[in-house]
């Protein structure tokens, strides 16, 4: 077996601490197993990666992954995978951008690069096809990214070369750093988890790249067809593509307040009186274009050149998108689109993420508003509700790691332990990594996803809102009962976000956008199916490699335990896959889900997710006959060197995977 | 008026277009013409084969650029191998590959160097003249396009109004 497709095969190791770049083949088997992004990396971090290693260690590797459709018109397959130990959660931290990026790794024909060691001084590297080289980034230490990548652009001469960089945030290792890809064009980062801090540790400022290299296609044929099945699905959606087109992502934003799941005041109510002057048509008249990343069929949800052009919040800026006006927006009572847009542009720069930084800022202001803060343990600063100079100097604070900002660079995990005195409770994140707007209270699905993901809160992980399209017969097909459509009981929502967890992975791990994988879910029916049989066909036609969607479901199955393997290696179990207290205790206040909190379906509905996943319903640990049979026997020897997995099963697990002939049938 | 009915019987009907401001501002940097076009003709997707290729100015402008399959044609006279030429059938202008040597020696190719649209033309990592060839009536490119930018234009209605679009943009991008 050999590759013949868009996959070359070809693992770009750089060792920073020596300053050789060397190449190596990739298995072929691994293009069947774990696919390819986030799948690759995954398995490349957890194969170099030692339980216990701490993040900025130099022997924590970072991988950039280039899906095998990237790079090829496959549309809206331009996700760049960046995989690494997370600083944030201690878990396998993978965040993935759109933009250029990762179809320009494929043309200088790499499918992986992977960067271990340190350099001794700030460096950024320079790849031109098969050329790399480590040059010296001193003048650029210290420049925002949009700086950074003009002034690489301006030392290279040439305006088609694709960056990556990290802002100040990465370089002061603020816990959740992040990557931007692009910024010289318009911004497209790899929020979470804290990659860009990994890449701070390692000194590396940037990476720069180009390549005039072919990416082949398998067979050319299929591709055209599976082309024009992929146009006639969006014909079908017409009306779900031009509400992404014409407001973006930031439409959801809308969707939450009407649905009363607003991410508002750091979780305390699921509704705002003032949610209006922020949402996507506020945002309407500051908006530049409509743009897509490499390959955008028809999407289009990025809001490139959104500018304010006076004012004190005189920017330009991609975005915002949703999650972005609600972490920063609603979260923490700013009601100036403004100042939201402004606020964005500087998260960008500094390169820090917006959810996260959102998300602790929030925190700090909860504690300052109970008491817990005072002015003494802000530096002097008023921590008042949507004070915009107050969180101007805040992010300012924390990107620098001065003073009280060098508590709150940790994020609010590790600030509540710093703080102490009961600050715990205020922390919204789970395993470390702050909420994202969508109140888990009123929808068991929700909550499960978010406590389940292996990188910590989510909402991109598991498609919860999945029970507003799915009918009760396909619900019935796909093995998780009629029950898991009624969001206020447990039953079969296990199943379900099993389901659609495996599927989350897959967008990820071949390189689409997940856009257009909601899309095709969206007012006709089964068509879920119908997005995963498009994704087989494209893998197989740009590929090479035969898939059926069995295998392909199997495939995300298998990436998400071995995410979930190296969580428990690090010491994650069933007591960690929690809610913050918050969603326990206290109903939503007012808004449609007046009254409601989590309770103890909570707890059956995780019982039964662990069964559906073959886990231990007890612990949470993968069993091993379940990762036996993922081929996962390595995970399973490696839990059971740790103590964390007996070297046989005591009891016989069933196995209740739906039954894929049927469900293939309908295909 | 005689020497403008020469001109139409001698060139295509339709001719490929980004046109009219407007048009433009919808273009979403995605490339999907870009490669799009490498797969056809090429059976690869390579940005580096495409004979359209998606300009941005880094400040905002972003303009595809395309062979216009213009009245004048000083690339066809330009070239010292007699490359060039038109097509009998569908009368567009297309470039023989067997003949084209991409002007070795020379900085630029001749008929580069003559094209009075900025970016229209360029060179194949062989060495060879890339040119929109319409594909051969129907452009792949307009219809992978959802932005709209692109379109064909028929000549005889909108020599007009396209060529004005069109040399307005070839203006700005100098």
């Amino acid at each position: 077996m050999s590759y013949h497709g868009s996959n070359t095969g070809t693992i770009l190791n750089i060792d920073l601490s020596s300053g050789k770049a060397t190449k190596t083949a990739m298995p072929m088997q691994w293009r069947r197993d774990y696919l390819g992004g986030r799948g690759t990396g995954a398995r490349i971090v957890y194969d170099a990666v030692s339980p216990g290693l701490d993040a900025f260690s130099p022997s924590n590797p970072l991988v950039l992954s280039a899906p095998a459709l990237t790079g090829t018109p496959v549309p809206e397959a331009a996700r760049l995978a960046i995989s690494t130990k997370s600083p944030l959660t201690g878990m396998l931290g993978s965040s993935n951008s759109g933009g250029w990026f990762a179809a320009e790794m494929k043309f200088a024909g790499y499918d992986e690069i992977i960067l271990s060691g340190s350099a001794d001084k700030p460096t950024y590297i320079w790849i031109d096809d098969e050329r790399v080289e480590l040059r010296d980034a001193g003048r650029l230490w210290g420049l925002s990214a949009v700086a950074t990548a003009n002034a690489i652009i301006e030392e290279l001469g040439d305006r088609g070369i694709h960056v990556l960089c990290i802002g100040p945030g990465g370089e002061n290792l603020v816990k959740y750093a992040n990557i931007v890809t692009d910024p010289q064009l318009c911004v497209h980062a790899s929020g979470r988890n804290g990659t860009g801090a990994v890449l701070g540790s390692k000194k590396i400022k940037a990476i720069a790249i180009r390549g005039s290299g072919d990416v082949k296609i398998a067979y050319p044929d299929k591709f055209w067809g599976a082309l024009d099945e992929y146009k006639k699905a969006c014909a079908e959606d017409a009306t779900h593509i031009a509400i992404r087109t014409t407001y973006g992502t930031a439409r959801t934003f809308q969707m939450r307040q009407k649905l009363g799941e607003l991410q508002v005041k750091n979780n305390t109510m699921g509704v705002w009186d003032r949610a209006d002057q922020i949402d996507a048509e506020a945002l309407r008249p500051y908006v530049g274009r409509a743009g897509g990343c490499m390959a955008c069929f028809n999407t289009r949800c990025h809001r490139y050149f959104t500018a304010v052009p006076d004012g004190p919040f005189q920017c330009v800026v991609n975005g915002p998108q949703y999650v972005c006006i609600s972490s920063i927006g609603s979260n923490l009572l700013v009601d100036d689109i403004e100042a939201v847009i402004y606020l964005n542009n500087l998260c960008n720069n500094y390169g820090i993420d917006t959810s996260s930084a959102g998300g602790t800022i929030a925190f700090a202001m909860e504690c300052y508003e109970k008491g817990i803060l005072t002015k003494k343990d802000t530096d002097g600063l008023d921590l008042k509700w949507g004070d915009v100079t107050v969180i101007k100097e805040l992010l300012r604070k924390i990107v620098f790691r001065e003073g009280f900002g060098n508590i709150l660079a940790e994020g609010s995990k590790a600030a509540a332990r710093i703080i102490g005195k009961g600050s715990e409770y205020y922390s919204m994140q789970v395993k470390g990594s702050e909420l994202t707007s969508g109140d888990p209270r009123g929808s068991l699905g929700r909550a499960l996803g978010y406590a389940t993901s292996t990188r910590g809160s989510d909402h991109l992980r598991a498609f919860p809102d999945i029970y507003l399209y799915v009918k009760p017969a396909e619900a019935e097909m796909l093995g998780w009962g009629v029950k898991a459509l009624d969001q206020s009981r447990p039953e079969g929502k296990g199943r379900m976000v099993m389901w659609t967890e495996n599927l989350m992975v897959l967008p990820d791990a071949i390189g689409t956008c997940k856009n257009s994988t909601f899309r095709s879910l969206v007012g006709v029916g089964n068509l879920l199916w119908k997005a995963l049989c498009l994704g087989r066909k494209f893998y197989h036609s740009v590929t090479g490699i035969d898939l059926s969607e069995e295998e392909f479901l199997r495939a995300g199955e298998r990436i998400f335990n071995l995410e979930r393997c190296f969580a428990v290696r690090e010491g994650i179990d069933r007591r960690d896959d929690r809610l913050p207290e918050r969603f326990f205790k206290e109903p939503l206040p007012e808004g449609p889900r007046k009254g409601v909190k989590l309770g103890q379906d909570f707890d059956i509905a995780l019982k039964e997710y662990y069964e559906a996943r073959g886990w231990d319903p007890e612990t949470g640990i993968p069993t091993r006959k379940k990762l036996e049979q993922l081929r996962l026997k390595f995970a399973a020897d490696d839990l059971h060197q740790l103590g964390k997995l007996p070297s046989r099963d005591p009891v016989e697990v069933p196995d209740i995977s739906p039954n894929w002939k049927v469900v293939n049938d309908s295909c | 008026m005689k020497k403008k009915d020469g001109l139409q019987t001698s060139r295509p009907a339709y001719i490929l277009a980004a046109d009219g401001k407007s048009a433009l501002e919808k273009c979403a940097l995605c490339r999907m013409c870009e490669l799009v076009c490498s797969m056809r003709h090429f059976d690869v997707s390579n940005p580096c084969r495409s004979c359209i290729t998606v300009v941005y100015d880094g400040k905002g402008k972003v303009k595809p650029q395309v062979c216009i399959q213009c009245p004048t044609h000083p690339c066809v006279s330009a070239c010292p191998k007699g490359a060039l030429g038109q097509d009998p059938v569908t009368r567009i202008y297309v470039v023989d590959t067997d003949k084209c040597d991409g002007c070795r020696g020379l900085q630029t190719p001749l008929c580069m160097e003559a094209c009075p649209v900025p970016g229209a033309l360029k060179l194949s990592p062989e060495h060879k003249l890339l040119k929109c060839d319409l594909c051969g009536g129907e452009p792949i490119c307009i219809k992978t396009c959802y932005a709209g930018v692109l379109r064909m234009v028929d000549r005889k209605e909108g020599t007009q109004t396209t060529f004005k679009g069109v040399k307005t943009l070839s203006k700005e991008t100098r």
